[in-house]
């Protein structure tokens, strides 16, 4: 279980991947946001490759979600 | 039993069935003075309300929690009960127009009382399934006491919102057909909700389910929705859950006027004249306040004009890069930026400019904060996710939206 320190996360995770989703549907609008996404998708792609490696058990958990409907 | 006495003695007894308020003040006393977790901002539909939570007392201990054999604390017996009897004596499927008349029968304040009581011991229910053990309204954890709950806090929350939608609609030109006793319910509410503390932001959540609903079924004229608006100052931070709640509650019937647009506008202005270091306070109280008065992602209605917007984003991005706030940076203001922006980015699709190299670092950042902290997060949020699905998919025939958020 969490402790209450790291249960803070959780809502900034939320936060911040509902603003990747916005962000990933509009960067072709623009040249300068295209570029831009272009230039840190290896960054965003790395951050968030770790974040889903630190987080063990989440394919067992994927899996079951997948099983039960 | 309450069948079979005279009609005229039904409601006496009733009323005792359904509890005091004493009852169920002592009852509630311990989980009203515990701290809502803050990964509460994800499942409650006032949001980031639970950011704005003070005077709390974390622990406990003081106060004995009575609890059965299962684990079940006394009050939530109490809930379970009521909801037992209603459904018994036909309330819960509107079988019996005689059983109606029973609660049409009690008094105001006791109608209010269980509507009320029975509604907070719900969401409490509520947030212990999405975050187990986020208030231990039980505290012995199985799949079977998870179902036995889910059911609880349909049928409470049923009885609840069919309460309030049991009146008839206002004709062309006829005043709100709000019955007294509603009305009794909502300034109750509303004074609670002015209290920042736990009781003051589950009374909130109470007031925000109200007034959507009403607002949902045309019960609230605009004559209505302005005095509620104009009997606090939204833009000091008075009052602030009660301010986020009718806000929230208002929702789409609000977005479109004026005084929302003005609103969204001064709040926008507010902020970008906080400087980092008060971000973490004046700042956060802003923030929250702005995501209650936006329209929700998807509507039509554009959030704030472009150039406004855009000098949202940037100072929003300039707290980020405040060396000092970097270092330490609030939880809970980059959860608040995070939904503003994503609300906001639409209007600012076309506009060229650094912020969008900004944005990206931002993002990267937000997960790299998270990174150092707990494995497993992830988890945990599709697990909140898969309950929200599970209780929306049960709701969906009875209400929309209200049940079960």
């Amino acid at each position: 279980m969490c402790t209450s320190v790291e249960e803070a996360d959780l809502p900034v995770i939320f936060a911040s991947l509902k603003l990747f989703q916005v962000l990933k549907s509009l960067h072709k609008e623009n040249d300068d946001f295209e570029d831009a996404w272009d230039r840190q998708a290896d960054v965003m792609h790395t951050s968030l490759m770790g974040l889903l490696r630190s987080s063990r058990g989440l394919s067992s958990v994927l899996t079951w979600e997948y099983v039960n409907g | 039993m309450v069948r079979r006495v005279p009609e005229d003695e039904q409601a006496a007894l009733a009323e005792k069935v359904f509890f005091n308020e004493d009852q169920w003040r002592s009852n509630l006393n311990p989980f009203l003075k515990k701290a809502p977790r803050p990964s509460l901002a994800i499942s409650n539909p006032i949001g980031g309300a639970v950011f704005l939570v003070r005077g709390l007392q974390d622990d406990t201990s003081s106060e004995e929690i009575v609890r059965d054999l299962d684990g079940l604390s006394r009050v939530l017996r109490m809930a379970v009960f009521v909801i037992e009897f209603l459904k018994t004596i036909g309330v819960l499927e509107r079988k019996d127009e005689k059983a109606a008349n029973i609660l049409k029968a009690i008094t105001d304040g006791s109608r209010v009382a269980l509507l009320k009581y029975l509604m907070l011991v719900s969401i409490l229910a509520n947030d212990n399934i999405a975050i187990k053990e986020s208030n231990d309204l039980w505290n012995q954890y199985s799949s079977g006491m998870e179902a036995e709950m889910l059911e609880f806090v349909f049928e409470a929350q049923r009885f609840f919102f069919r309460s309030l939608k049991d009146e008839p609609k206002p004709g062309a030109g006829e005043a709100d057909k709000i019955p007294a006793y509603i009305f009794t319910l909502l300034d109750c509410l509303m004074d609670i909700s002015k209290q920042e503390t736990p009781e003051g932001f589950y009374s909130a959540r109470i007031l925000e389910a109200v007034i959507s609903t009403l607002s949902e079924d045309r019960k609230v004229s605009p004559d209505q929705s302005q005095s509620w608006l104009k009997s606090i100052d939204i833009r000091k931070g008075q009052d602030i859950h009660r301010s986020i709640a009718i806000l929230t509650g208002l929702g789409e019937s609000l977005e479109r006027t004026q005084e929302a647009e003005k609103l969204r506008n001064g709040l926008a202005s507010d902020i970008t004249g906080i400087p980092a270091s008060k971000a973490g306070e004046a700042g956060l109280r802003k923030i929250v306040l702005l995501n209650a008065a936006l329209p929700k992602p998807g509507q039509e209605t554009p959030p704030l004009p472009q150039q406004r917007a855009i000098f949202l984003i940037k100072h929003l991005l300039s707290w980020f890069e405040d060396e000092a706030f970097a270092v330490n940076p609030s939880h809970s203001v980059i959860v608040e930026a995070s939904k503003v922006i994503a609300t906001v980015l639409p209007v600012v699709k076309e506009l060229y400019g650094e912020h969008w190299e900004l944005l990206c670092e931002y993002v990267a950042n937000c997960w790299a904060v998270c990174l150092s902290d707990c494995i497993s997060i992830i988890i945990i949020i599709i697990i909140i996710i898969s309950v929200k699905v599970k209780l929306r998919d049960r709701c969906a025939p009875a209400s929309k939206r209200q049940i079960c958020q």
